[in-house]
């Protein structure tokens, strides 16, 4: 049964649903074809665009990444600093449940955050229980930040994070470990964040978790709060009730994974589409025979008939670029060129210009993908997030913003595409 | 002239001694099957075709953690007893002789209801349904081969002393 | 300053095994290292405990004590030695097609391997057998068809860090002063007799003298250095040896292959992974700085590939390089260079008091601790017996309890119960008990491995380790699936808390780890890799900062 629309989104994380819902608001019937979540959902619940060592504002963070080789933000010229704008606005519009807090425009500074190791990440949105602990405020006044932990390895990692917090927030602020006694069983130990969250969900949960904070703020002195989970479902309402009965700001730490902020994400996305009247199909999508896509679910196939296509496939972690074991580097659904430091074969490694000797970086290779045009067409389809070759997030060149940005750019060319598709004639397959 | 000696012993017994002897050892103590009485009481069971084929499928985890956040099994049971489905493919599928240890962890997916949540959201594709009927067939296999006692032995030294991890 | 009997420059199998033998014969001794235990030759090699079946033909009865050696080695660590049952398939150049030398072949190693039936009983080992290719490709289906069939016998393999660690905590046990983290910087003379040693302490850079009656130069590769330190030349011919592992067992058996130039390559079973090797090539560089090549991870994939096709696609997770400190000859390849050791009294190089240990094989290291003891201890006037042999290892002292019923009894889950017993042995009981102490050290961070923080703990309060490095040798961390990427972080953040490190101090710990995971993993990246290379740096440089390594950029 064959699957009609404007246009076709391939990928269902942050860039292809702004994809399909910037497509949407041009007016675009939109399909998205998701196979399984990707980076999106283990990300850390902060969408970063661009940041540097002075702390410009975004915008200007930008504008230097876009002077990197290869960076896709050089793609979009002065159109780059409007599309952020614009990417701001559409994952606030749409993303309410996540409360997005920090940024509102280009022109703003990011926010900083409490990571999981203790140091100090720039973003320039993020969920608002995440947002509120923005260290340059914490740091701007005497404040006790009381790092909690729980139950499992946080009662270990909140000393680095309260180590590393302190360091941050001298000389004015400081931060400890506040163990909570909520979880005393002697399994409890192995309980990973998630199902911490989980049961943090549970009816009466919040109640028994509010009492036992408390006391342990209490007898620690802390003035703030910085939790390593506030639940998977509400941590707005959880926020607040916590607040309103410890009398005292509370916020949430940054998710490594498995991270719950990043599940929260990826449903939010999930639900946003829905909302939008964006279709989504579940499967995997492949070149068919001949020049078309077509979606594979088990025995099913199911051609797809649109206007424009759009890839957001992700890399190595979502699958839309891999490396064989030739060391050929390969775009998954079209075959499009994929390439990493003007390379297709990550062969004969161990080599310098791919991959650093150290760990930090910079490692060229892993920025592997493809490179569109201005228009953010390749071959002939539209391209973006993390499936764009040139910018790793790892060395902050961008993460969840850039995908952000691409797919709003994207998905609002794929929609007017479509649109002169329609106007003149039949629907457009994707040519071989 | 050391040298001279030792091949003139091994000569010997590659024109006498070994015929001679092959022709008297019964099936059961010769080829496969020999092989098999000893190892496989020590869980040193062998892939069968059908692993072969499957198996390059197993390796794609990353360690992501999705799977453990969304399966409802998670929570139902004490924590000890089952961490969520990733261990399948990062620890209980990597290496048979441990099977007989991770009884109980194993069987836990026996209450699996096949929901598919953790497959679904896995980002790699990893087959995790696949991997829970791989390592209970292979339990069952090194359950089966266990009926000799793995701790009598003859020879020199007194017996070995029975071995909690990969297969004495 | 400190007086000693002995002195030993070296942690690796042989120095902690002198050390060893010599606490317990009653000798004053002290051991020094300058990184940790098996970070050398000692850490880098196959993992096997065999039984010199390659001498066979030259010299049975060095088959024979091999044998019998390691029947030691299993009584006194049982724990720590698991079985690897070899395949060694026979394949004409013509599958289907075996030739009157192949033929020959086969019947020769099945003669052999009969011949070293008789030295397996003193090991515990199986008798061989001879498989037709039908019942071959019934045991293994992943062989290439038309072999002539194989021959089988089995070893054992170790985990070669743990026998270091328990080698060096044995030796304390006996009274022995061991100092892992510091270095030798000069040797003391007497007129010409060395008499000592000034070392220093790595981690707090204090120096100190230490007297000693003789001092062994245990030093692997780096015994030359050493030697040197003395106005002594120590002839060894490096040899460097090339490994790669994969993501889990592919199978129970080891499968001998020939590679592309015909040398044997082993693909076999290592605890939950599957290790490939080796290479041997006479190496000139610096013993500090290896690095693998992509021609060396290729030929040793071709080579398996030749005889076992789907390795191509296993997940390969690393590659790594170790140096043989093989006895100087000139002329034979390097694969024909002996396997001897040979211990070397420079009292006739002009410095009485030092001797030197070189070449010899991970298998036979008790042995020739032995015999290294023996000469030592006849210069002291000891005249004790070597007991090395007889009494058991810490942990090899009894059987562990069964990992189900530790995890039930403490509420441990049982595959970390399962890899506590395989590396401690009788002592997994100690670290229960802490588990019940400290009821926090329960939690797991590294699933891959097994590794609670309970096991970090205790290596750090009870095993000399004083680095990320240094628990990564002693208890897996970092050494599974995802080489890291889950476990560094709370690793840090763990041993931040057990030596009340700066936070400067346990980032930097993290970023040594992550740079050590990332040497091997680098060698190798494709297919998975990359996608857990990307997991991994985004856990630690997108969501955890780490590039940024602390500074507040606001102000």
């Amino acid at each position: 049964m064959a699957v009609t629309a404007d246009v076709v989104v391939i990928g269902g994380g942050l860039s292809g649903t702004c994809a399909a819902l910037a497509a949407r608001e041009a007016g675009a019937d939109v399909v998205l074809v998701s196979r399984a979540p990707g980076a999106t959902a283990i990300s850390s619940g902060a969408l970063d665009f661009a940041s540097s060592d002075d702390d410009a504002s975004i915008g200007e963070a930008a504008r230097r990444l876009a002077r990197l080789p290869g960076h896709p933000y050089g793609l979009l010229g002065e159109a780059l600093v409007p599309a952020i704008d614009e990417a701001i606005a559409l994952l606030r519009r749409h993303l309410g449940s996540l409360a997005l807090a920090g940024a509102r425009f280009a022109a703003d500074r990011n926010v900083w955050l409490a990571s999981p190791l203790g140091l100090a990440k720039p973003a320039a949105l993020a969920q608002a229980p995440i947002a509120a602990g923005d260290l340059r405020n914490l740091g701007a006044r005497e404040a006790r930040i009381g790092v909690v932990a729980l139950a499992g390895t946080q009662v270990v990692e909140a000393r680095l994070v309260a180590l590393g917090l302190t360091r941050a927030l001298a000389p004015l602020g400081e931060a400890v470990v506040v163990a909570s006694d909520l979880y005393r069983q002697r399994g409890d130990a192995l309980r990973t964040l998630p199902e911490i969250a989980r049961d943090l969900d549970q009816p009466g949960r919040r109640a028994a978790l509010a009492e036992s904070l408390g006391r342990a703020a209490a007898q620690a002195h802390a003035t703030h709060l910085l939790m390593p989970t506030l639940g998977m479902e509400d941590p707005v309402a959880v926020r607040a009730e916590l607040e309103r009965a410890l009398h005292m700001p509370v916020f949430e730490l940054l998710g490594a994974p498995p991270s719950v902020p990043g599940l929260r994400l990826q449903r939010a996305l999930e639900a946003a589409a829905a909302k939008a009247g964006i279709r989504t199909v579940h499967g995997i999508a492949e070149r068919g025979a001949g020049s078309d896509v077509q979606i594979v679910r088990g025995v099913e196939c199911n051609p797809v008939r649109a206007g424009a296509v759009v890839l957001a496939t992700g890399r190595f972690l979502g699958g839309g670029i891999r490396c064989e074991p030739d060391g050929r580097l390969r775009e998954t659904v079209f075959d499009l060129k994929a390439s990493a430091a003007g390379r297709t074969v990550l062969a004969a490694l161990p080599n310098e210009q791919l991959f650093a000797e150290r760990a930090s970086g910079p490692h060229p290779g892993l920025a592997a993908g493809i490179h569109p045009d201005s228009d953010l067409r390749a071959g002939n389809v539209f391209a973006c997030g993390a499936v764009l070759g040139g910018f790793d997030p790892a060395r902050e060149e961008g993460g969840l913003g850039a995908c952000a940005l691409t797919g709003v750019v994207a998905g609002r060319n794929a929609a007017r595409s479509a649109g002169r598709a329609a106007a003149s004639g039949p629907a457009l397959a994707v040519p071989a | 002239m050391k040298k001279f000696l030792a091949l003139a012993l091994l000569g010997l017994r590659a024109l006498f001694l070994h015929p001679f002897a092959q022709l008297f050892t019964p099936a059961e103590r010769k080829g496969k099957r020999r092989f098999l009485s000893n190892y496989a009481p020590e869980a040193l069971v062998p892939m069968t075709a059908q692993d072969r084929a499957e198996l390059p499928r197993f390796s794609g985890c990353i360690n992501c953690g999705l799977c453990d956040a969304v399966c409802p099994l998670v929570g139902r049971s004490a924590p000890q007893d089952f961490r969520g489905p990733s261990l399948f493919a990062l620890a209980y599928s990597r290496a048979t002789p441990e099977l007989p240890h991770l009884r109980r962890a194993v069987a836990i997916v026996e209450s699996c209801g096949t929901c598919h949540a953790c497959q679904d959201v896995c980002p790699r594709g990893v087959p995790l349904l696949d991997i829970f009927a791989f390592t209970q067939r292979k339990l069952a296999e090194v359950d089966a081969a266990r009926v000799l006692d793995p701790y009598s032995v003859a020879g020199a030294l007194p017996p070995p002393m029975p071995v909690a991890g990969l297969g004495t | 300053m400190r007086s000693y009997d002995l002195l030993v420059i070296g942690g690796g199998v042989n120095g902690t095994g002198i050390a060893r033998d010599a606490a317990m014969r009653g000798l004053r001794t002290m051991l020094v290292e300058k990184k940790d235990f098996a970070a050398g030759s000692s850490g880098a090699n196959s993992g096997m405990i065999h039984g010199g079946i390659r001498y066979l033909m030259d010299d049975p009865q060095v088959t024979r004590l091999a044998c019998l050696d390691s029947g030691y080695i299993q009584r006194i660590a049982p724990h720590l030695l698991f079985r690897i049952p070899f395949l060694y398939p026979v394949q004409p150049d013509r599958p289907g097609e075996p030739s009157l030398k192949d033929r020959a072949l086969l019947y020769g190693a099945d003669c052999y391997f009969d011949a070293y039936d008789r030295y397996q009983p003193l090991k515990n080992g199986k008798p061989h057998t001879r498989l037709t290719d039908e019942e071959l490709h019934d045991l293994e289906p992943g062989i290439v068809e038309g072999t002539l069939g194989a021959v089988t016998m089995d070893e054992y393999g170790i985990d070669p860090f743990r026998l270091c660690t328990l080698n060096a905590r044995s030796a304390a046990a006996h009274g022995a002063t061991v100092r892992n983290h510091t270095e030798v910087r000069r040797l003391l003379r007497d007129g010409a007799a060395v008499v000592g040693a000034e070392i220093r302490d790595l981690r707090s850079g204090q120096t100190e003298e230490v007297h000693a009656r003789c001092v062994f130069n245990a030093g692997g590769p780096w015994a030359p250095k050493i030697a040197a330190l003395a106005g002594v030349e120590v002839k060894i011919r490096p040899g460097k040896g090339v490994h790669v592992t994969l993501d889990r067992r592919l199978s129970n058996y080891g499968i001998i292959c020939k590679a592309v130039d015909g040398r044997d390559v082993f693909v076999m079973p290592h605890e939950d992974s599957s290790i490939i090797g080796t290479t041997d090539d006479d190496f000139y560089g610096d013993v500090d700085e290896l690095h693998v090549s992509a021609d060396e991870v290729e030929y040793l994939l071709q080579a398996v590939e030749h005889t076992f096709p789907s390795v191509r696609k296993a997940r390969v997770l690393r590659a790594w390089a170790g140096v043989r400190p093989t006895v100087f000859k000139y002329g034979p390849l390097e694969d024909a260079l002996s396997r001897d050791h040979a211990i070397l009294d420079h009292e006739k190089d002009g410095a009485p008091g030092l001797f030197t240990i070189i070449g010899g094989k991970l298998a036979s290291f008790r042995a020739m601790a032995e015999e290294a003891v023996d000469g030592v201890a006849r210069k002291l006037g000891n005249g004790a017996a070597c007991t090395t042999h007889r009494e058991p290892l810490p942990g090899g002292e009894a059987p562990p309890p069964e990992a189900e019923q530790m995890s039930r009894q403490h509420a441990v889950p049982a595959f970390a119960a399962a890899r506590i017993a395989y590396r401690h042995g009788a002592e997994a009981e100690r670290l229960m008990g802490l588990m019940e102490d400290e009821p926090q050290l329960r939690a797991v961070p590294c699933s891959c491995e097994g590794v609670t923080f309970a096991e970090l703990a205790f290596c750090l309060r009870e095993e000399f380790a004083d680095s990320l490095a240094d628990l990564r040798r002693r208890c897996r961390l970092a050494m599974g699936i995802c080489q890291g990427t889950r476990c560094a972080g709370p690793a840090a953040a763990l041993i931040a808390g057990e030596r009340q490190l700066t936070f400067d101090a346990a980032l930097s710990e993290l970023n040594s780890l992550l740079d050590e995971r990332w040497k091997g993993n680098r060698a190798v990246l494709t297919g998975d890799g990359l996608a857990q290379a990307e997991l991994a740096q985004g856990a630690y440089y997108t969501t955890g900062a780490l590039g940024r390594g602390g500074g507040t950029p606001w102000r």
